[in-house]
């Protein structure tokens, strides 16, 4: 069991006026948390399409991402994956394709925070296409590797 | 009513039992003729069976006779999971802290349209659960195979099926009872 004191955020996560961060190097790790695993994998439906927030590991601790609204998700599960384990593109069965990547995106109280984020002709995405989306989370749930399980599933 | 389940090794009795879709305990420290049903506290059916090793079996041990099977059967899994679609009303938005709207209506009322279907042609899915992508996922499981329905809160309905480790088959489903209907069949030819 992971024990984070209540407003005690770590201090390490504060930005503390640090710069936006734009390099990430194909081996970067990224965290997520969890509510649900299915075998030896994340649950899908755990994983939110672009755009997904994680911390990244250049400036994070992997537990880090349950400090968030504490003590909501303390008994939350937690993975990582690789920046290069981001589908580079999706294209639906129309011949649409989103482009992803993950940008750095700091908080006040989470330096680290990143979002992946899909774009389509250099714009990010608006409008919603539930079939890449899907793929997308499928595709992804099934590179992450679980950290840390779920006390509560 | 009573059936009459062949037992032949343990394996097959726990494979007929996952096959069965019955949302199951076995038990391992009971005598092999005793056996029992009961409901648990979230109102599904717990059916309590042994494991039966071969040296029981070889004493000529063959048949288990599991009485109202079919009484019990359909609404263990089905009540469950109606309870845990009921429970999603009282999700509150940004559930994950990842900013997910909780279930709304439209999305509850199109999961339970599928849990109708699946109950109809008695196919238990594995789970069903609120999704980060604002809506309900139902998933199915089979050893290595996996396929998941998601309704969502602007009432579209997707699915995919996939090996694990491989890539998905997703497609848009369709809304209308009929397009449930044959993405279920769909998925129920894949995991079976």
């Amino acid at each position: 069991m992971i024990s984070f004191s209540e407003n005690h955020i770590p201090r390490e996560m504060f930005r503390n006026g640090r710069p936006i961060d734009p390099v990430f190097l194909p081996d970067e790790e990224l965290y997520i948390r969890f509510d649900r695993i299915d075998g030896e994998n994340v649950d899908p439906a755990c994983i939110k399409a672009p755009v997904q927030s994680v911390n990244r590991s250049k400036y994070s601790k992997a537990e880090w991402v349950l400090v968030a609204r504490y003590p909501q998700f303390i008994d939350w599960g937690y993975g990582s994956f690789k920046v290069c384990d981001i589908p580079e593109s999706i294209t639906s069965e129309f011949g649409i394709t989103h482009f992803f990547k993950v940008e750095h995106a700091p908080l006040d109280d989470n330096y680290s925070h990143s979002e992946v984020r899909a774009y389509k002709n250099g714009e990010l995405v608006r409008r919603k296409n539930d079939v890449i989306r899907l793929k997308y989370r499928v595709i992804l749930s099934q590179r992450i590797i679980i950290l840390k399980m779920p006390e509560i599933y | 009513m009573t059936i009459q389940l062949e037992i032949n090794s343990s394996e097959s009795l726990a494979s007929w039992l996952y096959e069965s879709g019955i949302p199951i305990n076995v038990a391992t420290d009971y005598e092999p003729t005793n056996y029992f049903i009961e409901n648990d506290s979230l109102g599904s059916v717990v059916i309590k069976l042994p494991i039966v090793s071969s040296a029981v079996h070889e004493k000529g041990l063959k048949y288990i006779y599991i009485e109202s099977l079919e009484v019990c059967r359909g609404p263990a899994w089905i009540s469950l999971l109606q309870n845990q679609l009921k429970s999603f009303q009282n999700l509150q938005n940004d559930w994950n802290g990842y900013g997910s709207s909780a279930p709304n209506s439209i999305a509850i009322r199109n999961s339970q349209t599928v849990l109708d279907i699946l109950h109809i042609l008695n196919f238990a899915p594995s789970s069903i659960v609120p999704s980060a992508e604002d809506g309900i996922a139902i998933s199915f499981a089979k050893g290595k195979r996996r396929a998941i329905i998601e309704c969502y809160n602007d009432g579209n309905i997707a699915a995919a099926m996939y090996v694990i480790d491989s890539e998905p088959l997703v497609w848009n489903v369709g809304i209308s009872e009929e397009d449930i209907t044959e993405s279920i069949n769909r998925i129920y030819d894949f995991i079976q």
